[in-house]
Formats: structure tokens, C-alpha cells, sequence
């Protein structure tokens, strides 16, 4: 698998950011909430806090450490029939799509990735599991370059 | 061909801004297909008979499908809503709340009764341009085109009413959604008929729906009474029982302590068990009872490249699949099915979804399937099938999954083995035995898994007690996923997962670079266009 192509460089940054979104957004609020509910059971708030603060910290070591495995595993190759995509840092996944069997393909871009001109790629497939073909973290040019050649390949859909 | 749909005067062709029009990408994409153009249906309609329209005027349902269908709504409603009804009919009787309610019951009919009204005055339905076109809505207007080559399979039933009518109800499936797509619920026997065959024609493939002509085309399968009360009997209701006493302690929980005390005392342990086995006998004959009135005088026959299965007592079905939209064909041999010799084959194509009725889950299942005859099914099912699944060695999985299935019979078995434990301090250390007898099944699943890949089909084989062939044609295969979580990967193990439209197969554990290896491999199917000339495809990036 070493012809894979890694993601755009400043994925790895966009992984660290929507992490850390994630952290703040949800986690933290969360972990007030656990911080309040423990104290209400156990009726001792140093209970609560240090329950809820190991779980955050847990939470914040992984938000530090994923998003950086999680770049390195991401890889794609597009071959002359199949697209090959790896991924995954604690369950690790190597997909393959014929690409005459490609339905459609999605580029979808959330706020911090407009912001920062990347794109998400989602390839459909008859499956039916939208999720059998993500690529994030591609720079705009590159994912419509890539959306453009695999939605022009006809074929058989298998259907 | 093309010319201008003729409309009856009760639907007004003019307000076509109001409608939403549900164009559905899988029905929809055929124009840019170029497998299905003019001149294939153009001959098509000239090999058929010439009575077959290629075109109609807009049509509605049969008058009477008002009547055929307003008992089985208004049963499904009061069925739906008992608990309310006997709430108001038996909770305080007479006073001013229980007449409030009623009156918000027979609004609720009202209304019910009021669709089907509606939906008999508002649907119509076409042919044209070689598609089915299908109007619904009065308030909400949908128009719904399915073209033939799309349609994953058609399915006609009658139940007790449109047989006394001498109706039929049409189900028409495409790949797409979680519905069925085209369901026109009351049509006359003639009428069906032409849509079917007009349908078909578009499909350039010829077939009869009258079952005299069925008869004639030798069966692929057949069950007689005997074979479905095996199926039935052979099916595992435990699940039901365990429901069934769970509902029986809630109940006893609920009622009075004092009457439970009762009621114990007057059965003593001989009765409870008495009664806990009329349940089990109980659900389990109900359960056959139903299987044998459900796939009563069941009939797999193979016409032309269309596979026709006909079954029901009452409410007769009928299950058209083209032969080229067959998915995944699963062999599914539990050990007690084993033990009397027969095994359950399913068919699915893209349609198949997870629960429902029907065609909703499997397309077409033969139950009963005497075990020396399954090979000659699942060939008639998949032409391309070149092996034979008694005959076949099939490759193990790779030796150190046997680790991980031991290590889930061990959690699996502690964990049942604790909670009762538990419960029947000190009894339920016997329960421990449950771990060992798992380990074992896991040592026999292990021991009977196995996969196979040939130039046309994967093969793969799963379990003892509950064992499943499921064979996949290579042409159909969508996506291919290799997989392994950080268990899987200490061991250097990954799990191969295919995909289909509709399904997924997962073969038994296997290396991590073997998994790749055969990744790899199936991606060059060699199998995959033996009609089609292939475009060229995608340059590398």
C-alpha cells in the first residue's frame, strides 16, 4: 500500500481544529454535566470533579493524539478501475470501489473546511452505505478534479 | 411511441406547477443509460403479442379495490390501536372523558376510511414512453416514473378479498428507498396483466402471468405440506417464548402480590411447568401453523431469465425477479433443519431491507429445500454459479481466529453464567457450565466455517448451530472492505467484508494480507460484463 496518496498537508491541521471543536463544544459541557450528576449521587463534589475531570483529561489526550495518527493512516489511490481508500486508527479499514460501480459522489464542505478551502469527497455506491467511500481533507481543486473523473466513468452498475 | 398522453377528464393536466414531481434517481437515471432505447422496445413490442400497449390512457384502480381495501385498513387501525379502544370501551364506561375519546376514535377512522377514499379517487396510473407512471396525492401531488429495466422485481398478491373480487394488488420494487415503489393495491386480473406484461416487454423479456401457463415450466422447488410443516416446526422460537414469559412476569409483577400467591399456590411447581410448556408448545405450533398457511403450496419455476415463486393459502403471492438482479443467494441450514434434512434458500436483490412483510425481506425464500436438491436451487437462482457447494472444499479460516472466537464464547458465557450467578446465589454456580458448552460450540463453529472464491462467485460459510452459505456473484459485488480493529490487528487478523447493492458478505477472519491479497483479486473480476462492452474508464490520477 505504499502508492497511496496522503491528504492535503493541511488536513492534518483541519483533523486538530474539528478535534478540538469537538472538545470544546461537546465534551466540555458534558463533563460539567458528569461533574453534576456524580455530585448529586455521591452527594461529594470532590467525587464528581475528579471522575469528571480523568474522563476529560482522558478525552483531551486523545483529541492531541488522534488527529495526527488519524492523518498518517488517511491515504487514497485511484487506480485504472478501483479506488482504493485506507483509513482508521484503532479500527483500521482498507476500502476498495470499482469505479463503474460509483452512483454518485458528494463534495461537502463544513465551515472550518471553507474556511480553510478543503473539501470532504463521499462516494455513493449501490450499497447503500454512504459511508463505503469518505475522503476528507482534500484541497477544493483536488477533490472536484477527483469527483469530475469518477462521476465520468460508465458502466455496469451491478444493480 | 411518444405521442401525447390521452388524460381522463377527472384529472386536469393543467396545474402542473402544484405537483411535486419525485423524480427518484434510480428510476430516473435510464435516459443517460443507453442500454434501453427506442429501438429495443420498439422490437420488443413487435415480438410481443400485439395486444400488449406499449402506451396507455391514464387509468385508475378498480372501483371495488374502495371495498377490498377498506377492511384490511380498518382491521390494521383497530389492530393498531386495541389498547385505546378497549381503554374507552371498558375504563369508565359512559362518563364524559370515554365519549370525548370515542368521538376522537371515530374521527381517527373517519379519516382512515377517508384515505383510502381519496387515495381510489386521486391515483392514476400509465404507461408511457415504455415507463410506468404513477399519480397519487389530492393535496400533495406525486408523480412517480419507474422504467422497466430498473425494476428489481413485481409481486402479486391476493388476499381473502381480492379473491372473492377477482382483484389483484400490483407491488412494483426498484432498488432505491424503503418502500415499495409502485404499489397499486386493487386492479382487475386482466388489467394486471397487461401492466405486467407491458412492464416486461419494456424489460425485452417475455413471460405470461396466468399460473396455468406456470404450471406447464417444470419447478426449480416445491413444497408440499409435509415439507412446510418441517420448516415450521424446525424454526427456532425461542426468541418468542423468552418474550411470551417476560410479558408473564411483568403481568404477574403488576397484578396483585396476594393473587400471585394465589395463583402459585394453586399450580405448585408441577403446574408452572405444565404451563410454561403449553406456552412454548403453544407459540410453536402457531408458528407452523402460520409457516404452512403462509408458503402453502409453495413454487420456484424459472421462465425464461424471470424466476416466478407463487405461495399462500389465503393470501396468495406471487414473486417476479429477473434472474440478473439476483444479489446474494443464502443457504440458510440451522442444526435442527440439518437434522431433518432440509435448509431454507433466500434470493435478494437490490430490494432486499431489514423487516417488513413480503418481498420487503427476502424476495424470494424457497422454505424448505431437501438438503440434496440445494445445490440444484441456488443453480437455477445464479446461472453463473460454477461449483458445487456439496462437492467444494472450502478454504478455513485462518487458524488463530479460533482466539477470538473463544475469547467472545468466554465473555459471552461469563456473562450469562454472572447474572445468574447473581441472581440464584448459590444455584447458579451450575450456570458456570456455560462456559465450557461455549467454548466447545465456538471450537465447532470455528471447525465449520469456510470460503472459497472461484472466477464467478464467492462462497462463504459461517457456523454450526445456525449455519449460513451465502454465495455472491463477483459481477454484482459494489464495494469490498478490509477491516481489523486492534484485537484483530495484535493477532495480524482482518475481516474481508463485500458489498452488494443491498447487503454485505463477510468471510471467516483470514490474515491481514491474505484479506488484501483477495481484495485485490476480486477487484479484476473477470466475470463482470458478459454483455456489455465496457467505456473506457477514468484515467490514474
Amino acid at each position: 500500500m505504499d502508492e497511496l496518496i496522503p491528504l492535503d498537508p493541511r488536513a492534518r491541521l483541519l483533523f486538530y481544529l474539528q478535534a478540538f471543536t469537538r472538545l470544546f463544544l461537546f465534551w466540555v459541557p458534558a463533563s460539567i454535566g458528569l461533574a453534576a450528576s456524580i455530585t448529586f449521587l455521591t452527594s461529594s463534589l470532590l467525587a464528581g470533579v475528579i471522575a469528571a475531570g480523568c474522563w476529560f483529561f482522558f478525552v483531551f489526550l486523545l483529541a492531541l493524539w488522534m488527529p495526527s495518527l488519524s492523518y498518517a493512516r488517511w491515504g487514497y489511490a485511484l487506480r485504472t478501475d478501483e479506488l482504493l481508500i485506507a483509513h482508521g486508527v484503532i479500527v483500521r479499514r482498507v476500502t476498495a470501489i470499482p469505479t463503474m460501480r460509483i452512483q454518485h459522489v458528494d463534495t461537502r464542505q463544513g465551515p472550518i473546511e471553507q474556511w480553510m478551502g478543503l473539501a470532504r469527497l463521499q462516494i455513493h455506491t449501490a450499497s447503500g452505505v454512504g459511508g463505503d467511500g469518505v475522503i476528507p481533507g482534500l484541497s477544493l481543486a483536488t477533490a472536484e478534479a477527483l469527483r469530475d473523473q469518477l462521476v465520468e466513468v460508465e458502466g455496469d452498475d451491478g444493480v | 411511441m411518444g405521442s401525447d398522453p390521452q388524460s381522463p377528464e377527472d384529472w386536469p393536466e393543467d396545474d402542473d406547477d402544484t405537483e411535486v414531481v419525485d423524480t427518484h434517481p434510480r428510476t430516473e437515471s435510464t435516459t443517460d443509460q443507453g442500454t434501453w432505447d427506442d429501438d429495443s422496445l420498439q422490437e420488443s413490442a413487435l415480438d410481443d403479442s400485439p395486444d400488449t400497449p406499449a402506451e396507455t390512457a391514464w387509468r385508475g384502480l378498480h372501483p371495488l379495490s374502495v371495498l377490498v381495501n377498506l377492511l384490511p385498513t380498518t382491521w390494521r387501525f383497530l389492530r393498531s390501536s386495541w389498547i385505546l379502544i378497549a381503554a374507552v370501551l371498558y375504563g369508565r364506561g359512559g362518563s364524559a372523558e370515554g365519549f370525548a375519546d370515542l368521538i376522537l376514535l371515530s374521527l381517527f377512522l373517519g379519516a382512515t376510511i377517508g384515505r383510502t377514499i381519496v387515495h381510489y379517487l386521486t391515483l392514476r396510473y400509465r404507461m408511457a414512453e415504455g415507463r410506468l407512471e404513477i399519480r397519487t396525492g389530492l393535496l400533495n401531488r406525486q408523480t412517480r416514473v419507474i422504467a422497466p429495466d430498473r425494476v428489481q422485481n413485481t409481486e402479486l398478491v391476493r388476499n381473502l378479498f381480492h379473491r372473492i373480487s377477482g382483484l389483484v394488488e400490483i407491488r412494483i420494487e426498484t432498488a432505491s428507498g424503503t418502500e415499495v415503489e409502485g404499489l397499486l393495491s386493487a386492479l382487475s386480473e386482466a388489467e394486471a396483466e397487461r401492466l405486467v406484461r407491458a412492464l416486461e416487454a419494456g424489460r425485452r423479456v417475455r413471460s405470461r402471468l396466468s399460473e396455468a401457463a406456470d404450471t406447464d415450466a417444470p419447478a426449480i422447488a416445491e413444497n408440499s405440506v409435509g415439507d412446510l410443516i418441517r420448516y415450521g416446526l424446525t424454526a427456532s422460537r425461542l426468541g418468542a417464548v423468552v418474550v411470551l414469559l417476560g410479558l408473564a412476569l411483568e403481568l404477574v409483577q403488576f397484578s396483585d402480590p396476594s393473587q400471585v400467591e394465589q395463583v402459585g399456590g394453586g399450580l405448585g411447581w408441577l403446574g408452572t411447568l405444565a404451563l410454561l410448556l403449553a406456552l412454548v408448545t403453544g407459540t410453536w405450533l402457531t408458528g407452523t401453523v402460520t409457516a404452512v398457511l403462509r408458503h402453502y403450496g409453495f413454487r420456484l419455476i424459472a421462465r425464461d431469465d424471470v424466476l416466478v415463486a407463487t405461495e399462500g393459502l389465503f393470501t396468495r403471492r406471487r414473486v417476479e425477479l429477473p434472474l440478473r438482479k439476483v444479489q446474494v443467494v443464502t443457504v440458510a441450514q440451522p442444526w435442527l433443519r440439518r437434522l431433518v434434512g432440509i435448509g431454507t434458500v433466500t434470493l435478494e436483490t437490490a430490494a432486499a431491507r431489514e423487516g417488513g412483510d413480503g418481498t420487503a425481506n427476502a424476495e424470494a425464500m424457497v422454505p424448505g429445500v431437501p438438503s440434496t436438491d440445494i445445490q440444484s436451487v441456488v443453480r437455477a437462482s445464479l446461472p453463473a454459479l460454477d461449483l458445487d457447494l456439496d462437492e467444494a472444499t472450502l478454504r478455513p479460516p485462518h487458524p488463530k481466529a479460533l482466539r477470538r472466537q473463544l475469547l467472545g464464547a468466554t465473555w459471552r458465557g461469563l456473562l450469562i453464567a454472572g447474572a445468574l450467578v447473581w441472581w440464584f446465589w448459590p444455584w447458579g454456580l451450575v450456570a458456570m457450565v456455560l462456559v465450557p458448552i461455549n467454548w466447545g460450540l465456538a471450537w465447532l463453529d470455528h471447525r465449520h466455517q469456510g470460503w472459497i472464491v472461484t472466477p464467478a462467485v464467492v462462497v462463504a460459510r459461517t457456523g454450526y448451530l445456525n449455519r449460513q452459505t451465502r454465495v455472491l456473484p463477483r459481477a454484482k459485488l459494489q464495494s469490498s472492505e478490509v477491516r481489523a480493529g486492534p484485537i484483530l490487528r495484535r493477532w495480524g487478523l482482518a475481516r474481508l467484508v463485500l458489498r452488494v447493492a443491498g447487503d454485505a458478505v463477510s468471510l471467516p477472519l483470514l490474515a491481514w494480507d491474505q484479506a488484501r491479497t483477495l481484495q485485490e483479486e476480486l477487484l479484476l473480476r473477470p466475470q463482470l460484463d458478459d454483455e456489455e462492452e465496457e467505456p473506457c474508464p477514468a484515467a490514474p490520477a
